[in-house]
């Protein structure tokens, strides 16, 4: 295969020319999305034209609603209780903000994606959006109960009810529900609570260093007098779903730091049933545990 | 698609597909030849451009994204007066980056100055790492831009 494809193989594969759509408020985006099927939003883009040469003549969408003229979606507000923040604002505008008022994890999580120049031009709308992979920052807002604020045309037997229907969602729900939500759905706002945690861990592992297997390791925790009073984990590995043992999260909290052998032995068990798609002898699920355990020697600390 | 922006600070109208990548346009048919198309996967920097006062990398940035921006390349940052801080700066370090890489480091140290004068060592790395190029150290680019940053408050207070 040539390393450069020549004239006529990019001219076959090309299909009809890109059309582009310039909408100037939210509603105006949405109505555009519901009368072109094969549409697409675009943001930063970075997910959409991140591929090779060959690639991007192949996969471009034939239709795509430039959402760079709707100031509303780069709107952001801060209040005692939480950060709100418009869709189309980025990663590293994201970083900037929340450096004194979300965990440092956060802050660690944002610094391990990508590069500075790609960190400015991704948003925080897309990267949640992102259909085809889970974001890296994705389980970490998720163990924040981060919500997202989406708007869509709302149909009934055909007609058009409200053109800018709102609904407030949280991230497991609008992961679990995409494939369900309408086409023209649009998020519009992020909403992150503040809220103190004591101790925060954010790992991601490059597995074998290979780039695209990734393990990433979230941790939150209260802590009052050594005693753990909440507890929350996530994992994933960014391309099936994000794991989390509720009820290893309800044992956890209560417990007393450093933990005993029997609790050590309650963890494991608990990372076992959190981590049971993945087989026995695979790097992820070792590295989990050794996450964890990490995270319990820092606490004692 | 009629693509109006301004590049450089001149304001420039061209006929383009919208789905053509910006480096494309921009080199090819803008004479923008400070930029280069390595990577094509958003790794290198060495396709860095400013667009509306950010930076960006313009291989993964469509041809439409540039409509109504401003955009600067390294050809219009050395026709300004800030551009002098940033030569004095590498010339302090004794910093000689290849003629690959030059042009977004330059970009790069503009646009982390702009942002703030007193970056971290965090700042200042990660503006290092946005460019992957080996023919310099790291020490020597971090020396570059503080140098930079001490020439341009200067020449600031004068």
């Amino acid at each position: 295969m040539p390393l450069w494809p020549a004239e006529g193989d990019l001219m076959s594969d090309h299909k009809a020319p890109m059309r582009v759509l310039f909408p100037q408020t939210v509603s105006e985006a949405i109505n555009m999305a519901s009368n072109e099927p094969d549409s697409i939003y675009l943001a930063g883009g970075t997910h959409v034209f991140d591929m090779d040469l060959m690639d991007n003549y192949a996969h471009f969408p034939p239709v795509v609603i430039s959402l760079a003229n709707i100031d509303e979606l780069t709107q952001m507000n801060r209040s005692d209780k939480a950060f709100v923040i418009g869709s189309r604002v980025t990663i590293d505008k994201l970083a900037q903000i929340t450096k004194l008022h979300l965990p440092t994890s956060l802050q660690n999580a944002i610094s391990m994606m990508g590069n500075w120049p790609l960190r400015c031009q991704a948003t925080i709308g897309g990267h949640l959006a992102n259909k085809n992979r889970i974001g890296d920052l994705t389980p970490l807002l998720q163990l924040l109960d981060t919500k997202i604020e989406m708007r869509y045309q709302k149909k009934k037997r055909g007609k058009i009810i409200s053109s800018r229907f709102t609904r407030k969602i949280s991230l497991t729900g609008l992961r679990e529900q995409k494939d369900m939500l309408p086409r023209s759905m649009l998020v519009t706002r992020i909403r992150i609570p503040v809220k103190p945690w004591d101790i925060n861990q954010y790992s991601k592992i490059h597995i074998n260093e290979d780039p695209n297997r990734i393990l990433i390791c979230c941790i939150l925790a209260r802590v009052d007098q050594s005693t753990i009073t909440d507890f929350r984990m996530a994992m994933t590995d960014t391309h099936t779903d994000i794991k989390r043992n509720s009820e290893l999260e309800s044992t956890i909290a209560g417990w007393k730091i450093p933990v005993s052998k029997k609790e050590q032995t309650i963890l494991e068990e608990g990372i076992a049933e959190m981590t049971k798609e993945w087989s026995d002898d695979s790097p992820e699920k070792k590295i989990a545990l050794k996450q964890v355990n990490r995270f319990f020697a820092k606490a004692f600390i | 698609m009629i693509i109006s922006f301004h590049l450089n600070g001149k304001f420039i109208t061209i006929s383009s597909d919208p789905d053509k990548q910006s480096v494309e346009l921009l080199k090819d048919e803008l004479d923008c030849h400070s930029l280069n198309h390595r990577c094509q996967t958003a790794t290198c920097g060495a396709c860095m451009i400013m667009i509306n006062n950010k930076i960006a990398l313009s291989c993964i940035l469509p041809a439409f994204a540039l409509k109504t921006s401003k955009v600067w390349t390294m050809e219009g940052l050395a026709k300004q007066e800030g551009y002098a801080d940033i030569l004095d700066g590498y010339a302090k370090a004794e910093a000689c980056p290849c003629p690959v890489c030059a042009p977004s480091r330059a970009l790069i140290t503009e646009y982390l100055i702009s942002q703030t004068m007193e970056p971290s060592q965090k700042d200042i790395r990660q503006a290092i790492f946005a460019v992957t190029c080996g023919c310099m150290s790291t020490k020597k680019m971090e020396n570059a831009i503080r140098h930079a940053i001490v020439a341009r408050r200067r020449r600031l207070d004068e």
